[in-house]
C-alpha cells in the first residue's frame, strides 16, 4: 500500500516541511482547528444538499485538515496527462457529431456512439465556438505509487467539486497561515479568473460587445447550489434560473429590473434534458423555450455543450487511449484502469469469475450508488450483484480493485492512513489551462474505497508545490 | 439586477420585519394579559385580538376566539402551517436568501443564517412564561441585527433598495393591523372609554408597535385613543408610525430611480399615498372612522407593494402575494 506521505518511516520529499510542522503540534490543536473549520463552513454555509433521506438536508462534507501535498514533478505529469485528455475528449466530441472517422477507422463501435442515451442528434453538423465542446472537464485520477496514475473516470457535462477547491484553501490558509509563508505552495486563487476567460472566448459568432455571461442553476434545492452561486458571484455574474431566461429572434435575454438584456454566453448547470423544454424534455419546467434553436443558431453559447454525455461514459471510457492515440498521435500520459466490458461474452465471463477480486460499476452510473466492490462484499451481496450483471450484462463494466494511494487523515483515533482519489479541472477554450490543485476526496472510514460525498467521503485541500 | 433576485430581496425585506412584528405582537399580548390582574377588572380575550390582528382567522376561523395562551403563542410565533409565524417568517427569508445568497453580503448571510439554525429548535417549551420572553427578545436581537449587517455592509444600489422597500411595506402594514386591534375586539363598550381598561389597552398597543416610550417622551402626554392613533399615525419621527414609512417607502424610490436613471411607473401611486397621508388630521381620521381609514391604508399600501413588482418585473408571484392576503384576512 502506497501512502503518499510516508512509507516504512521515510518521509516523501514533497512532505517534509508539512511533516516538520506536523509533528511539533499537538493532536489537540487539530481537533479544535477541525471543530473550528466545521462552524465556518456551517456559518458560510457551504453545505450538500440532500434531500428526500430524511434528517438534515443540508449537511457538511467532512473536511479533513492535513493537506494531500504533490511535488512540482508529479504536477507535470498530471497537469500534461489531463490537458491532453481534455483536448482528446474535446476532438473525439467534434468528430461523433460530424463526420465520425474515429468510428469508420474502427477506433470505437459505432452502436456505442450512436446508440448511446447522452447522444444529441441534434448536435449534429452543428460545431460550437472554437470547436469545444465540453470546456468544464473534471478527470477523476487514482494512484497505486510514486509514479503509477490512472484515470478513474472522465467528466465531460458538468462536474462540480471546484468550489471546494477553493474555500478548502481559504480556510487552510485562515486557521493556519504559517503553513502557507513560505510560498511554495502554488495559489488555486486563479482558476475563476481562468473560468471566465474561457468562457469569454466561446463567445458565439453574433456577440457584439463584451459577452454578457452567466452561471444558469436548477435552483437552491439543487446538491451543488451552493457552488453554482459561489462561482457566479467568484466571477462576478449572474446567476440565473431558466425562468429569468427568454428568447426571442434566437437571442437569449434575462429579465432584469430594469428590462430585456442579452446574454452570449450560459455556463449552465443543468443537465441537457431540462434546458429546453421545446428540444429536449416537454415536461421540464425548468428549461429556456427555444433556447436550443438560438445556440445552434449562434445566437449564445452553452456550456459545456448538449450531448457531452457520450465522451464520459463507461463503455467509451475503455477506448480513451485509443482515442487519444487517433486523435492526437501521441501516448495517453495517463493510463486507463484495466477494465472489461460485460457487453463482450469473454470479459463478461472473466468478469463474472472473479466477483470477489473485482469492482463492478454501472455504465451509465455516477456517484458511487450502484457499485459493487467485491473484496468489501458478502456472499449474498455478490450473488444479487450477479444476478443483476446477467440479466444485462451491457449495463456494467469490471475494474480490479486498486490498492488505492493512502494520505494521512485525521480521525476519531488520532492520525491515519485514508484512501484518496482526485478531481483537477481543465478549462477548455482556445486553449486549455490547468489551474494547480484540484479535488482531493478521501473515504473517512478506515479500510473504504469509496470517496464520493454523498456516501460519507470527506475532502482535503491540495498542495502543489513550486518547482 | 435580475428581477427574480429583486423580488427576493424585497420578500426578505417584508419576512424580516414581519417576523419582528409578530413576535412584538405577541409581547403585548403577553403583557395585556399579565396586567387585569393587577386592576381586578377582566379584559375580552387579548390572545383573540393579537391573533386577528396576526392574520390567523384565515386560518383558525372561529377558534380565534377562545384560543388561550399557549396555543395563541404556539400558532404565531413557531406554527409551520401559519406563513406568518415568526419560525416561518424566518424560514422563508433565509430560504429566499439561500436562493440569492450572493446579492448579500456575508455578514447579511450570516446573520439570517444563523438565526435559522436557531429558530428550528424553538419548541413548545419556549411559548410560557420567563422562556416566552426570552424568545421574543431573542426574535427582536436578531432582527437588529440583520438589519444593521444590512445598513453597515450593504453597498447602497439597487439591491439594498428593495429590501428597504420591502420592510418599509411590511411595516406600514404591521401598523395598520396593530392599530385595528382596537376596533376588531377591543371594541370599546360605552362604559369602558376611558376607564383603566381601555388606557391599558391602547397602551399595550403602543407597546406592540415598540412606542410606548417614544410617544411619552414626544407627546408628553397622557395615553388616550387619540394620542395614540395620531402618534402611530402620523408621527414623521417615528420609524413604526405610518408616516414615516411611505415617506421611507417613497425616498428609497427616488433612491432606486436615481440608481437607473429612469422614472418608475410606481412613482405617481406612492406619490398620492404620501401626500394624501402626510395631509390627513387626526380630526379628519376620526371623523370617518378609524377602522375605515386603516383598512383603506391597508388596501393602498398592498397596491403599492403591486405597482412596484410591476414597474422591476417581479409582477405577483401567486404564491407570496397569497401569504400576504392570509395575514390580510381578507
Amino acid at each position: 500500500m502506497f501512502d503518499e506521505m510516508q512509507n516504512d518511516g521515510v518521509v516523501r520529499e514533497a512532505y517534509h516541511a508539512f511533516a516538520d510542522w506536523l509533528a511539533t503540534t499537538d493532536l489537540s490543536l487539530l481537533y479544535t482547528k477541525r471543530a473550528e473549520a466545521e462552524a465556518l463552513f456551517r456559518r458560510i454555509g457551504i453545505t450538500f444538499a440532500v434531500y428526500g433521506e430524511g434528517g438534515d438536508p443540508e449537511r457538511l462534507i467532512p473536511f479533513d485538515l492535513i493537506p494531500r501535498i504533490f511535488s512540482g514533478a508529479e504536477w507535470s505529469i498530471i497537469d500534461r496527462g489531463v490537458k491532453q485528455r481534455a483536448q482528446a475528449l474535446n476532438l473525439f466530441l467534434h468528430d461523433i457529431y460530424n463526420a465520425g472517422e474515429c468510428i469508420r477507422a474502427g477506433i470505437i463501435p459505432a452502436d456505442f456512439i450512436y446508440q448511446n442515451e447522452a447522444y444529441q442528434p441534434l448536435m449534429r453538423g452543428f460545431t460550437p465556438p472554437a470547436g469545444v465542446y465540453t470546456h468544464i472537464v473534471g478527470i477523476d485520477l487514482v494512484r497505486t505509487g510514486p509514479d503509477e496514475f490512472f484515470v478513474l473516470e472522465d467528466n465531460c457535462r458538468t462536474p462540480s467539486g471546484v468550489s471546494y477547491v477553493l474555500e478548502n484553501r481559504a480556510i487552510m490558509s485562515r486557521l493556519f497561515p504559517e503553513l502557507f509563508e513560505s510560498g511554495l505552495v502554488r495559489p488555486v486563487e486563479g482558476y475563476t479568473d481562468l473560468l471566465r476567460r474561457t468562457l469569454v472566448e466561446v463567445a458565439p459568432p453574433s456577440c457584439d460587445g463584451p459577452p454578457c455571461v452567466v452561471v444558469m442553476t436548477p435552483g437552491h434545492f439543487n446538491s451543488a447550489y451552493y457552488e453554482h452561486s459561489f462561482i457566479a458571484d467568484e466571477m462576478g455574474v449572474n446567476l440565473v434560473q431558466g425562468s429569468d431566461l427568454f428568447v426571442e429572434n434566437d437571442r437569449v435575454y434575462m429579465r432584469t429590473t430594469t428590462g430585456p438584456q442579452r446574454v452570449d454566453v450560459i455556463y449552465r448547470r443543468i443537465d441537457d434534458a431540462f434546458l429546453d423544454p421545446r428540444a429536449f424534455n416537454p415536461g421540464s419546467m425548468l428549461g429556456v423555450p427555444g433556447l436550443m434553436q438560438a445556440y445552434l443558431r449562434g445566437g449564445v453559447t452553452i456550456v459545456n455543450a448538449p450531448g457531452t454525455g457520450v465522451a464520459d461514459d463507461k463503455a467509451v471510457y475503455c477506448y480513451m487511449p485509443e482515442i487519444i492515440r487517433f486523435f492526437l498521435g501521441e501516448e495517453p500520459v495517463l493510463g486507463n484502469i484495466p477494465t472489461w466490458r460485460c457487453a463482450e461474452p469473454e470479459s463478461l465471463a472473466h468478469a463474472l469469475g472473479n466477483m470477489s477480486e473485482l469492482v463492478f460499476k454501472e455504465v451509465h452510473g455516477s456517484g458511487g450508488y450502484g457499485m459493487l466492490i467485491g473484496p468489501a462484499a458478502t456472499r449474498a451481496e455478490i450473488e444479487a450483484y450477479r444476478a443483476r450483471v446477467m440479466a444485462d450484462p451491457k449495463a456494467f463494466i469490471a475494474q480490479p480493485t486498486l490498492a488505492l494511494s493512502t494520505v494521512p487523515t485525521l480521525v476519531e483515533s488520532g492520525i491515519a492512513p485514508r484512501h484518496v482519489d482526485f478531481r483537477p479541472f481543465a478549462l477548455v477554450g482556445s486553449q486549455v489551462r490547468l489551474t494547480p490543485g484540484g479535488l482531493t476526496r478521501v473515504a473517512m472510514r478506515d479500510g473504504s474505497l469509496v470517496v464520493n460525498s454523498s456516501q460519507g467521503g470527506g475532502v482535503k485541500d491540495t498542495w502543489v508545490l513550486r518547482e | 439586477m435580475l428581477s427574480r433576485v429583486a423580488e427576493k430581496l424585497f420578500w426578505i425585506g417584508r419576512y424580516v420585519e414581519r417576523a419582528e412584528n409578530i413576535a412584538r405582537l405577541v409581547d403585548a399580548a403577553r403583557r395585556m394579559s399579565a396586567l387585569p390582574r393587577a386592576t381586578g377588572q377582566k379584559l375580552s380575550n387579548e390572545w383573540s385580538s393579537i391573533l386577528i390582528a396576526g392574520g390567523a382567522t384565515a386560518q383558525l376561523g372561529d377558534a380565534v376566539g377562545t384560543a388561550g395562551a399557549v396555543d395563541a403563542a404556539r400558532f404565531l410565533m413557531i406554527d409551520p402551517r401559519n406563513p406568518s409565524s415568526v419560525r416561518s417568517c424566518l424560514v422563508t427569508a433565509r430560504e429566499n436568501a439561500r436562493a440569492v445568497r450572493f446579492a448579500f453580503t456575508q455578514e447579511c448571510w450570516e446573520a439570517l443564517n444563523a438565526t435559522w439554525s436557531r429558530v428550528r429548535e424553538i419548541g413548545d417549551e419556549h411559548m410560557t412564561g420567563g422562556r416566552l420572553s426570552d424568545t421574543i427578545d431573542w426574535v427582536k436581537s436578531q432582527s437588529a441585527l440583520f438589519r444593521g449587517a444590512v445598513q453597515g455592509t450593504m453597498v447602497r444600489d439597487d439591491g439594498f433598495d428593495f429590501l428597504q422597500m420591502g420592510a418599509a411595506i411590511e411595516r406600514v402594514d404591521s401598523t395598520a393591523r396593530i392599530l385595528d386591534v382596537k376596533y376588531h375586539v377591543l371594541l370599546p363598550s360605552l362604559e369602558d372609554i376611558g376607564s383603566s381598561a381601555d388606557h391599558y389597552q391602547w397602551s399595550s398597543l403602543l407597546q406592540a408597535a415598540a412606542a410606548q416610550r417614544a410617544y411619552a417622551f414626544v407627546t408628553k402626554s397622557d395615553v388616550s385613543a387619540r394620542g395614540v392613533a395620531q402618534f402611530l399615525i402620523l408621527e414623521a419621527r417615528f420609524p413604526r408610525a405610518i408616516l414615516f414609512n411611505i415617506q421611507r417607502l417613497q425616498q428609497t424610490l427616488a433612491s432606486t430611480e436615481d440608481f437607473y436613471g429612469q422614472k418608475s411607473s410606481c412613482h405617481d401611486h406612492i406619490g398620492r399615498f404620501v401626500s394624501d397621508i402626510a395631509a390627513t388630521s387626526i380630526e379628519d381620521i376620526f371623523d370617518s372612522g378609524l377602522h375605515e381609514f386603516l383598512t383603506d391604508v391597508i388596501e393602498r399600501n398592498y397596491t403599492a407593494a403591486e405597482t412596484i413588482a410591476q414597474a422591476y418585473g417581479f409582477a405577483p408571484a401567486a404564491t407570496e402575494y397569497g401569504q400576504s392576503q392570509n395575514v390580510t384576512g381578507q
